[in-house]
């Protein structure tokens, strides 16, 4: 019968434009009127042609200032997303994507870590003699595709987005191409983001086949309103989890990460390991709350039993698990970029702990999404500031290891006081970002009524203290064969105090920003 | 085709569709399964043409003829084919791929695999599955449905869906071929500066 339809259709042309015009009255001009609150993903569109097609009327040597267009194309589209606002509440290209509160306020998150990686990849050094247009291109094409992964609301975006960003990240970790760990960490991202990525859409496919729906908002409803087996939704919700989980590096799809992070430049394992994870967790929200948020995922049938899933508990025990396991392997760590890979699996695991409360019994408590909005601000600032000091010292001494850092601190005051500035928020102690983030992520579980899972984060910031401090006494209580001074630009120091500067004010100043996350919105249609 | 319920003659037509279904099934899983199991490159390569073709049988029975039938190109027609020259090019001599891994560890692999396999067989067997009939929301199991019942391909509908609701990941798809083939070029090209390509 088929094989009689592909013959028939074969002769005629079956859909006509007056066809489109009757089933969609008013398509194109609906189409068009959302371009508006798409203009940021267009900015950066044209600005990954740009700098790609820009990068061939120069010079290879000075290959490097394409960093200064790309940096305008972000800065553009940072401001295009303000001008936006942060009160959309619409649907966009027939309920693909959200223009809402809190897609405006990643937008801004992915934009303005963006903005700090750029001069940190045009300081690197190992970058010099290379053609930078495909590095920038690559660079703008990931940050529209996490656009897209933080705006979604169709499965087939949170799939197509997560799979944008990731194959330019595979790219981008390889850019070396003589860096055998480069090299390396460039194929074990491949493989195990293909695998997540299979399992990811294998899961998908099973939401879509108990909902009829691809629509996360559909979803939600159909999962509701027709009680299927729970053993099913969980396996789904579990295969997609491995995809999101991969993205933000949780347990147990984290082990790409530390390699990964070793081998890529500095300025790309920074642009991971806060950029790429802000993406992650932004998409796994908006999944999750579909999935959890709609406080349905339990429900008490008439004989008095309880169906569904225990959602909070299965996230809960992968973040104790997934905080347990980074902690506990940083210890052993000699290289501080894989001291930091692996305090970011960490730090995922704190950050997971508000999604296990995402749906708050208690009056008045924080939801967990919002307690991880605000840590993911301090984090974006502590954690691109550490970054941006082990690559200073990197570009100085050539070294990543943790002997570089012996004595530093009589060697470059700033430098010093910088990185345990940083490393002090990302312990989680007062009176920095790192401690407000971390006080509201376990209230929200507190309150929740998850004591146990607060006290597994309270013992992991014990252990975290431990090597994170080991850096602060190398740096300080310990001598160096090396006294030279650390020499600084202007424009160096500027930056890095630029970094501090925000880990402060959040840990002094936050209400204002906690106030500002309140009133976005998270909507799922 | 939905004949069941139909006297005798829905049930033939319903035994008739399974049996082409473990046809199928049987074409894409023996090969597979002779994929893990082969030592030689070539002999996988060709293995899983097998597969393939049994998967683009599958897409057929199911009235996906547009999917079959781009399976069929892009997999078979282009992937598959690519490999062979791949393989061929690179290798003057037949290549063996010895397994690295010990028999403990292909052991536990084949037992997890059955739990894993027979968990998900207990557990969809049991669970309440939305046919393209019945789906709750319009979109692309909508287009599907209608292809069915008229009887036409799904090739129309499929163009009109990607060109309306699905117009933004449709067009999403194109820039990301082309930033990945931009990234793949540079990856592929010899440096002049003397750096390792």
């Amino acid at each position: 019968m088929m094989f009689f339809a592909l013959s028939k259709q074969a002769g005629q042309i079956a859909v006509t434009n007056a066809d489109v015009q009757e089933k969609f009255p008013g398509l194109v001009q609906e189409i068009t009127s959302n371009l508006g609150a798409f203009l940021p993903e267009l900015i950066l569109a044209v600005g990954v042609m740009w700098v790609i097609m820009a990068d061939l009327f120069t010079r290879r040597e000075r290959s490097r200032r394409m960093g200064f267009h790309a940096f305008a194309f972000v800065a553009v589209a940072l401001v295009s997303v303000i001008c936006h606002g942060f009160s959309g509440d619409q649907e966009l290209f027939r309920g693909m994507i959200v223009d809402d509160g809190f897609g405006a306020f990643f937008k801004v998150l992915l934009l303005v870590g963006t903005l700090i990686c750029i001069p940190m990849v045009m300081m690197t050094r190992s970058f010099d003699g290379r053609r930078m247009g495909e590095f920038y291109g690559l660079l703008l094409g990931s940050v529209l595709g996490m656009f897209l992964m933080v705006t979604a609301k169709n499965m087939i975006m949170f799939f197509l987005g997560i799979e944008f960003a990731s194959y330019t990240s595979y790219l981008l970790t390889g850019y070396l191409k003589g860096d055998r760990r480069g090299a390396e960490g460039a194929l074990k991202y491949v493989i195990y983001g293909s695998v997540a990525s299979g399992a990811m859409a294998y899961g998908l496919s099973l939401l879509y086949g108990l909902t009829g729906s691809l629509d996360m908002a559909d979803v939600a409803q159909g999962l509701i309103v027709s009680r299927t087996t729970d053993v099913t939704v969980l396996i789904a919700g579990l295969l997609c989890f491995a995809g999101f989980g991969y993205k933000i590096a949780a347990f147990p799809m984290h082990f790409w990460s530390p390699d990964v992070y070793e081998g890529a430049p500095i300025p790309f394992t920074a642009f991971l390991s806060v950029i790429s994870k802000a993406a992650g967790f932004a998409v796994l929200l908006r999944f999750a709350e579909g999935m959890v948020g709609t406080g349905n995922w339990e429900l008490t049938l008439s004989n008095g039993d309880v169906v569904g899933v225990d959602w909070p508990l299965v996230v809960g025990v992968i973040s104790a698990l997934t905080m347990t396991v980074g902690n506990f392997a940083a210890l052993f760590q000699r290289n501080l970029k894989r001291l930091l890979a692996y305090s970011s699996i960490a730090h995922a695991g704190y950050l997971l702990m508000g999604i296990a409360a995402l749906a708050p019994g208690a009056e008045n408590a924080i939801p967990g999404w919002q307690a991880i909005l605000f840590y993911l601000v301090a984090y974006l600032f502590m954690n691109l500031g550490a970054f941006l000091v082990v690559s200073i010292i990197a570009e100085k001494t050539g070294r990543e290891t943790l002997d570089a850092y012996r004595g530093l601190g009589s060697r470059s005051a700033l430098l010093s006081v910088a990185l345990g500035i940083f490393l002090i928020s990302l312990i989680g102690l007062p009176p920095t970002g790192g401690f407000t983030g971390k006080v509201q992520l376990i209230k929200a579980v507190v309150d929740d009524g998850q004591i146990w899972l607060a006290l597994v984060a309270v013992v992991n910031t014990v252990v975290s203290v431990y090597y994170y401090a080991r850096i602060i006494r190398l740096m300080f209580l310990e001598e160096s064969d090396d006294t030279s001074k650390v020499p600084l630009s202007a424009p160096v120091s500027a930056f890095v105090v630029l970094m501090i500067v925000p880990v402060l004010w959040l840990g002094v100043f936050f209400g204002s920003t906690v106030d500002f996350i309140r009133d976005l919105t998270l909507t799922l249609g | 085709m939905s004949a069941a319920g139909r006297g005798r003659e829905g049930e033939w037509a319903l035994s008739f569709h399974a049996i082409i279904f473990w046809a199928l099934a049987a074409m894409t899983i023996v090969p597979a399964i002779g994929i893990v199991v082969s030592k030689n490159i070539v002999h996988m390569a060709f293995w899983l043409l097998g597969t393939l073709l049994g998967v683009a049988g599958l897409y057929l029975h199911m009235e996906a003829d547009f999917l079959g039938m781009t399976q069929v190109f892009v997999y078979i027609g282009g992937i598959n084919v690519l490999l062979l020259f791949g393989i061929m090019l690179t290798n003057r001599e037949p290549l063996y791929v010895r397994a690295a891994v010990k028999r403990p560890a292909i052991a536990s692999a084949v037992l997890l695999g059955v739990v894993v396999a027979v968990g998900l067989i207990q557990s969809f067997g049991a669970t309440e599955w939305h046919t393209v009939k019945d789906a709750v929301a319009p979109g692309l199991a909508d287009a599907s449905a209608k292809a069915v019942v008229n009887g036409d391909g799904t090739a129309a509908t499929l163009g009109t869906y990607l060109l309306s609701d699905y117009i933004l990941p449709f067009e999403i798809v194109s820039i990301l071929l082309l930033v990945v083939l931009v990234g793949a070029a540079y990856i592929a090209r010899r440096d002049p500066e003397g750096g390792s390509a």
